[in-house]
């Protein structure tokens, strides 16, 4: 009995891990990086090192969020960066280094990043245009919307938000519980809600979703207001992390957010993949970023290498992706 | 049959149309068209392309109105005003191409639009007895967590009308739901469909495949330019009189005439080929022949398509052309040899959707057109021209892209563009699936033609009446063995034995 039941749950781990082969990957990269980091390094392990890590990662984790929510509708945020930067911008000139203006300055930062995402969905949703083409398009608009308001850094954050981003409660830095309670209710609302729901149906195939009745406009439209919330909240993690505001701060993460959505094992065709995988997605950039810097590693051999890795692991997706259709087409039943 | 009246019934029908009537332009799609449908019946239309049954499905999906005339639904005047309307009022359409998403569960996609919630929150486990009772109710088991994208096609279908059935749908509208199944996944579906009609759901069937007519249907409405000739309990007719009245002419005439006299010699000969399924299998194609292999779902006729194709290469065996042992190692091989394979799966192996009926005719024979890197587009223009009026495709122009062509002009396309290479064989597998019997006479003429020029043609098939109806030679095949070599004209009920 107790044989038969072991070899049952052994066939069940196996099935589970061939069906999520992607996160069977991320996590083992994840891990092995991990090991690797505190072999090469001996910083890497230390509190101070670690606290920074986490701080560094808020604001990727945030924006890989929103970032994951439209890439399973098989679309494409790319103004995220560039909303990022804007909202370092307002935020800290708004701010001015006051903690009284602490509240109505984190108002600001999310109402911005969800206006942007508004127009987007509504470009998107109502339009039709293509959200590659309708966010590169507000991408430039955003930028220039920053560098026109000032070319420089400018503004001062309030002393709270830095508190937010590098403080601990205890020995746990707040942006760990910032980003684990992001990811949970992330996660809680793909899996549980109707929203959620409609969301990998939207991306798995738009005709079936709307055949099916499901408003499709409005829920591309919504899908794009929360990613623009969560780009306007990583805006603020960023400005935090600063303490001034910066036009050109959010460049940098326009990739990056595509690249831990993606070496997550979201499908950048939608319907597949969630928050799972850009948990560690997210942190097997941030760590293989750190211990580069650690090892004394200038930032663009550390492009190189980023982006090496993005295209490694999308190579091993796809290549799986082929075989799992391969062994359906053979085996139909 | 001619004049006898619909079948009466004490109840009230659940659908009517009163003189419904529907134009395109000069095109009068729909002409004073009046039907009753009963409850609890399956109801087929047949029609060939372009007689309005697509058009009729559409007003009652509520894709469009109908200009005049007017439609009730339980005896109440309603017209559908939109898709989302027609749902709405218990109208459900199921698609060719289903309309589920792969990627999510069964349960899941039967759900999808209606979910079921507590509070603000999915209720995932409703969700999930709500789609295992619809499955029961429909006599069908199945796993309600699995993705619908490793479910076979039949399944599919199944979780389609499960998932109109979760919306209370009243009316089936199934549009060529058999074209793509297997034919053990036929018989599920209707046993599905049979439960269905038990409960009280009415269905209208739209198929191409007559046979399947008298399995499942109660009632056949048969509609001609327009119009219906004719509406009968399926029990008072025959198909050959559902051809009749169709086409407006008896199956007899659906077939070319075979060629008199000899042969012009052997040009493709199989000689012992073996592979995953096949066993030993040889055949001779001989020039100004059709040489037709019977066989069913997975009696290897699929893998013969393959070998011939060069997509699969044999375990054992050889395949000659001209005389001449072949390596067929690739399609490119396969084409250099002379021979053309024409896929059952149009859509997806044939054709290139989007682009001009022009270039789908073109796209084979660039090398031959190109001069200096560049295309010839004035010999381009020639041969597409040439290619329309030859084979009578029927096109608003040969800009038109091809995926708004009926299968058969389709068909056409891709004959063409394999005339176009000048092959010496031609290897059709299901050359008529999914097209209708009147454009169906027109691509068996075409194939004779094709004979008759001088080519060898191979006719890989699992229905009887095409393969009997056309060939010259006819092999059956079964379990991967050629079981019997028959002459030309061979009746079908001696075939059959042979397959089975």
């Amino acid at each position: 009995m107790t044989t038969i039941a072991i070899e049952d749950r052994g066939a069940r781990l196996r099935a589970w891990m061939t069906a999520h082969r992607e996160l069977v990957v991320v996590y083992s990269a994840l891990v092995i990086l991990w090991i690797c980091a505190s072999a090469v390094s001996p910083l890497f392990l230390t509190s101070f090192n670690l606290e920074s890590l986490m701080g560094a990662s808020l604001a990727l984790a945030l924006v890989a969020i929103g970032q994951t929510f439209v890439v399973l509708t098989g679309g494409i945020d790319l103004s995220v960066g560039s909303t990022m930067s804007l909202v370092t911008l307002v935020a800290a000139m708004h701010m001015d280094g006051s903690d009284g203006r602490l509240a109505t300055g984190i108002l600001l930062g999310l109402g911005i990043g969800a206006a942007i995402g508004l127009v987007n969905g509504l470009i998107i949703g109502v339009l039709n245009v293509q959200p590659i083409v309708a966010t590169l398009g507000m991408l430039s608009v955003v930028e220039g919307l920053a560098l026109w308001r000032s070319e420089a850094p400018d503004g001062k954050t309030a002393p709270g938000l830095k508190s937010a981003v590098y403080d601990t409660v205890g020995p746990i830095p707040i942006a760990v519980l910032v980003i684990l309670a992001a990811f949970a209710i992330g996660a809680f609302v793909l899996r549980r809600t109707r929203f959620g729901l409609r969301l990998y149906a939207l991306g798995g195939s738009e005709e079936a979703t709307s055949l099916s009745g499901v408003g499709t406009a409005r829920l591309k439209v919504c899908v794009y207001v929360v990613c623009g919330l969560f780009a306007g909240a990583a805006g603020l993690a960023l400005a935090g992390r600063l303490g001034t505001g910066d036009p050109v701060a959010g460049q940098f993460f326009l990739l990056t957010s595509v690249a831990a959505v993606a070496i997550g094992g979201t499908s950048l065709f939608g319907g597949r993949g969630g928050l799972a995988g850009t948990f560690a997605g997210v942190f097997v950039l941030t760590i293989l970023n750190n211990i580069l810097t650690l090892q004394g590693v200038g930032t663009y051999p550390q492009n190189v290498t980023t982006g090496l890795l993005i295209i490694a692991v999308v190579v091993v997706y796809s290549t799986a992706v082929r075989r799992r259709r391969a062994r359906r087409s053979e085996n139909p039943a | 049959m001619s004049t006898s009246p619909a079948p009466q019934s004490p109840e009230e029908p659940v659908l009517e149309f009163e003189s419904v009537t529907k134009s395109f332009g000069v095109v009068r799609a729909l002409d004073d068209v009046s039907l009753r449908v009963d409850r609890g019946v399956v109801h087929a239309v047949v029609g060939q392309n372009g007689a309005g049954k697509s058009t009729l499905m559409r007003i009652l999906a509520g894709v469009f109105p109908p200009d005049a005339g007017s439609l009730r639904l339980e005896g109440e005047a309603v017209t559908p005003r939109n898709p989302d309307h027609a749902r709405r009022l218990g109208i459900r359409i199921i698609h060719q191409e289903l309309a589920l998403v792969p990627e999510l569960t069964v349960a899941e996609n039967i759900a999808l639009g209606v979910e079921p919630r507590r509070h603000v929150l999915l209720d995932r486990r409703r969700m999930k007895t709500r789609a295992r009772e619809t499955l029961e109710r429909l006599g069908h088991e199945l796993s309600v967590d699995r993705k619908v994208g490793t479910l076979d096609i039949g399944q599919q279908q199944i979780v389609e009308i499960a998932k109109a059935l979760a919306w209370q749908a009243k009316i089936l509208i199934l549009d060529e739901p058999t074209a793509a199944l297997e034919r053990q996944d036929v018989e599920r579906l209707f046993g599905v469909l049979r439960r269905f009609r038990e409960r009280g759901g009415t269905a209208l069937f739209v198929s191409h495949r007559l046979d399947e007519l008298f399995q499942i249907c109660d009632v056949v409405t048969i509609l001609r330019d327009g119009r219906v000739v004719e509406t009968a309990p399926i029990a008072a007719t025959t198909k050959g009189e559902i051809i009749r009245l169709m086409t407006g002419r008896p199956l007899s005439e659906v077939f070319p005439a075979r060629p008199s006299g000899p042969d012009a010699g052997p040009i493709l000969e199989v000689r012992a080929v073996s592979g995953t399924v096949l066993r030993g299998v040889s055949f001779t194609a001989k020039a100004g022949r059709i040489l037709g292999i019977v066989g069913l779902e997975g009696s290897g006729i699929r893998e013969i398509g393959k070998i011939l194709v060069g997509d699969r290469p044999p375990r054992s065996g050889s395949v000659v052309v001209n005389g001449k042992p072949l390596e067929l190692a690739s399609p490119k091989a396969a084409l250099a040899a002379g021979i053309v394979y024409l896929s059952p799966d149009r859509r997806r192996e044939g054709l290139f959707p989007i682009l001009q009926l022009g270039h789908n005719i073109a796209i084979g024979t660039l090398d031959n057109r190109t001069r200096l890197g560049l295309i010839d587009l004035r010999a381009e223009r020639r041969l597409v021209a040439d290619s329309i009026h030859r084979l009578a495709i029927t096109t608003p122009g040969a800009r038109q892209e091809i995926q708004y062509l009926s299968g058969g002009n389709q068909q056409k396309a891709l004959i063409a563009r394999a005339l176009a290479s000048r092959p010496r064989v031609f290897v059709f597998e299901e050359p008529t699936r999914g097209i209708d019997v009147g454009a169906k006479a027109e691509i068996y003429a075409l194939i004779r033609d094709l004979a008759n020029a001088g080519a060898a043609v191979v006719i890989l098939s699992n229905d009887l009446t095409e393969i009997v109806g056309l060939s010259d030679e006819i092999i059956a095949l079964f379990e991967g063995q050629g079981v019997a070599d028959l002459p030309g004209g061979t009746r079908e009920e001696e075939v059959l034995p042979h397959i089975v």
